[in-house]
């Protein structure tokens, strides 16, 4: 029970500290406010985006997704696509971390489906987290589809005028095939990975400014250790029946006790406020929990490896700063270039905030970026508070 | 009388320095014994080694017989303690603060109710209980600093210089209230560095100096020390240093101290010493602002055994 008084006894402390409250709940709400206007009519229509990959999941294998291989990998968009093949599997997985845009799909039997005459869906997967890039992804999708449907419409013109056409020949033209047959069906289906729901500013950074300043809980907690050993009240702990693990133990659940609470407020404030939609409430829980876990795990880490508690709290600080933005609290992931989203990975904000966008969007819970978050509070707390105990 | 606590050839060094030096005494049942030395000494190292913060390098504590460690949990629950800071909560009210420590003690419910009612009475702050203790005055914070240490009603309370910093009304009420605790018969462990509290608390008293113990016994022991050597100290102006070596050579002088800005000389027969001294001065031209003649004290052990004031 000790750990749990030591918790309770942090949490009233918290929630008596108005400069910490100021902190970790009003500067995060000022900031939502003001970004969420600032970029609220800019967001959906950021012009830099750079050149972008675009996974081409081709199950087809047949001459229609020849043709479309070698449009994507025309000259005209080598300034902006960058086409890979990936299977349907890695795809899906590489636009659910943010690695990939969009994906176009082409199905099994898409040739021959188009050939004789059958419905034939070519799909587009976007990230609903990102605005542009699947957009341009899409744009070109139909502008292949658009190419064959107008290419049928001249055919059929042509064979309805009595001009002699082989069929060999229509075939020599590829994507004419179709339209020969005259029976063609194509039509462009472009789906979000998700639900296709819109994450606007308000959303966006009320994600972002959750995630940076849960972050800020962990500074709130290295001052906590250091007050306790400044005051004698941790020499007065250990002189009582309290092992040092059991302190350290309390003191992690308490700040995860501060973190979660600061991570409800803030999402019932912005849900009231921005009327902003997280998506469902049991797994945005489930993941602010992993979330504050991993960040107590984190600070606990930087306690045991800093000794001095001043320099300790100015190094998560600036830690916080690097992972906020890395992790896209402060400019959208979106944005970032590839490489960018690569390195972004080494920050739990980017875990986070991707495992609420995608919560957002209608995606189901991401057991990833939960496992990801939880393994790293479990190790944080692990090392931290052997180490700490062992000091 | 059973021996509540045992040390025994405590030595405990920091990098280069080494902080106290095969340090040994016993405390029996219902004793108060006092830990005097100036800043420096290692009373506090010591007070460490028995509490079981500090891990020593030689020797051993026992606490009612069973080894004091820093994981010796059940060994804890006979000491109370009384840090040097005011170790608390200033954000929390008294009673939450009492709340908090008397639960970490493994106290509950009516039981641990009825002992924060108690120890708040005690130290006479029931009426402010559910005051935050950062409105609390430095005296009545030391006095609730009291309070958590005897909720779980301990065997044996060690106070690490527990009147530091304090208004004069605030220490009074301070020293009576361990008075009447050791009057009920608990045993206590006291440090300072004011002499007079320890004359006035301890039956025993162990004179610590650059880590050792130079003097241990009841305070009339060791007054016995200098015997019936009073201390005159003056404050003098217009001296020079080598005017120490003319008044020790007089008959009636022991000893001649330099201190602050005049000089503590030791005589046994300071009426005579005087008219002696006098005429020292007056062929020097040394003019003396100020005269104070006090009996043997603690601090006079002290200085006999050290050469210098408690407080230097």
């Amino acid at each position: 029970m000790q750990v749990v008084w030591i918790a309770l006894k942090d949490l009233r402390l918290a929630a008596r500290d108005r400069t910490g409250l100021l902190l970790l709940l009003v500067m995060p709400l000022v900031l939502i406010t003001v970004l969420g206007f600032a970029f609220g009519g800019a967001f959906a229509s950021r012009p830099a985006i750079g050149r972008f990959e675009v996974g081409v999941v081709d199950q087809d294998g047949g001459q229609l997704a020849t043709a479309f291989w070698d449009v994507l990998q025309d000259e005209s968009l080598q300034e902006l696509l960058v086409p890979t093949t990936l299977t349907a599997d890695a795809a899906n997985e590489a636009i659910k971390t943010g690695k990939l845009a969009g994906a176009i799909v082409i199905p099994p039997n898409f040739t021959s489906d188009v050939l004789g005459g059958q419905t034939a869906n070519l799909k587009v997967w976007r990230d609903p987290g990102q605005q542009l890039r699947p957009m341009i992804i899409e744009t070109v999708a139909q502008s292949f589809v658009d190419n064959l449907l107008a290419t049928r419409l001249v055919v059929e013109e042509a064979l309805r005028s009595g001009q002699n056409i082989e069929p060999h020949e229509i075939e020599s033209l590829g994507l004419q095939i179709a339209i020969e047959m005259n029976r063609v069906k194509v039509r462009l289906q472009a789906d979000a990975i998700a639900s296709g729901k819109h994450v606007d500013s308000f959303l966006y950074y009320a994600i972002g400014m959750a995630c940076m300043f849960l972050l800020f809980s962990g500074s709130l907690g290295l001052q906590s250790i250091a007050s306790e050993e400044r005051r004698q009240t941790l020499a007065r702990m250990m002189v009582s029946p309290t092992a040092k693990i059991r302190f350290l133990l309390g003191k992690s659940l308490g700040q995860v006790n501060i973190a979660v609470i600061q991570f409800v407020i803030l999402y019932l404030v912005t849900r009231l406020v921005f009327q902003t939609d997280w998506g469902s409430p049991l797994a945005v829980m489930l993941l602010a929990l992993a979330y504050a876990f991993a960040v107590t795990g984190l600070s606990m880490l930087v306690a045991a490896l800093i000794p001095n508690r001043a320099a300790a709290v100015s190094a998560w600080s600036i830690g916080v700063q690097i992972m906020a933005a890395l992790g896209g609290s402060m400019v959208p992931l979106s944005q970032f270039p590839s490489f960018m989203l690569k390195v972004a990975h080494i920050s739990p904000c980017y875990w986070g905030l991707r495992g609420f966008l995608d919560l957002a969007t209608g995606l189901p819970l991401p057991l990833v970026n939960i496992f990801v978050l939880a393994a790293t509070g479990l190790i944080g707390i692990t090392l931290g508070t052997w180490r700490l105990a062992r000091g | 009388m059973s021996t509540v606590l045992q040390v025994s050839r405590l030595s405990k060094s920091f990098q280069q320095l080494q902080a106290v030096k095969e340090v040994s005494f016993s405390v029996q049942a219902g004793e108060a014994f006092g830990l005097l030395g100036p800043n420096g000494a290692g009373k506090s190292t010591t007070i460490g080694m028995i509490t079981g913060l500090l891990r020593p390098d030689v020797g051993e504590v026992f606490v009612c017989g069973e080894k004091m460690a820093l994981d010796a949990h059940r060994t804890k629950q006979y000491l109370g303690y009384v840090p040097q800071e005011v170790a608390l909560y200033p954000d929390l009210t008294a009673r939450e603060n009492l709340m908090f420590w008397g639960r970490l003690y493994g106290l509950s419910g009516t039981h641990l109710q009825a002992r924060v009612a108690a120890v708040l009475e005690l130290v006479g702050l029931a009426d402010r209980a559910g005051h935050r203790v950062a409105t609390y005055s430095g005296g009545m914070k030391r006095r609730i600093n009291i309070a958590a240490a005897l909720l779980h009603e301990p065997r044996l309370l060690v106070m690490d210089e527990p009147t530091v910093g304090i208004d004069a009304q605030s220490r009074s009420h301070i020293l009576e209230t361990v008075k009447e605790l050791n009057r009920q018969g608990l045993t206590i462990v006291y440090t300072s560095h004011y002499m007079e509290e320890v004359e006035l608390l301890c039956d025993r008293v162990a004179i610590m100096d650059q880590g050792s113990i130079i003097a241990l016994g009841t305070v009339a022991e060791l007054r016995q020390i200098v015997g019936e050597e009073s201390q005159i100290t003056m404050q003098l102006q217009n001296w020079q240093a080598d005017l120490a070596d003319q008044l020790l050579a007089l008959p009636t002088v022991t000893r001649v101290t330099a201190q602050g800005g005049g000089l503590a000389i030791a005589s046994s027969n300071p009426s005579l010493a005087l008219g002696s001294i006098a005429s020292v001065f007056a062929e020097h031209d040394v003019i003396m602002r100020s005269v104070e003649i006090t009996e043997p004290t603690l601090e006079t052990v002290f200085l006999h055994l050290t050469g210098r004031a408690l407080r230097d």
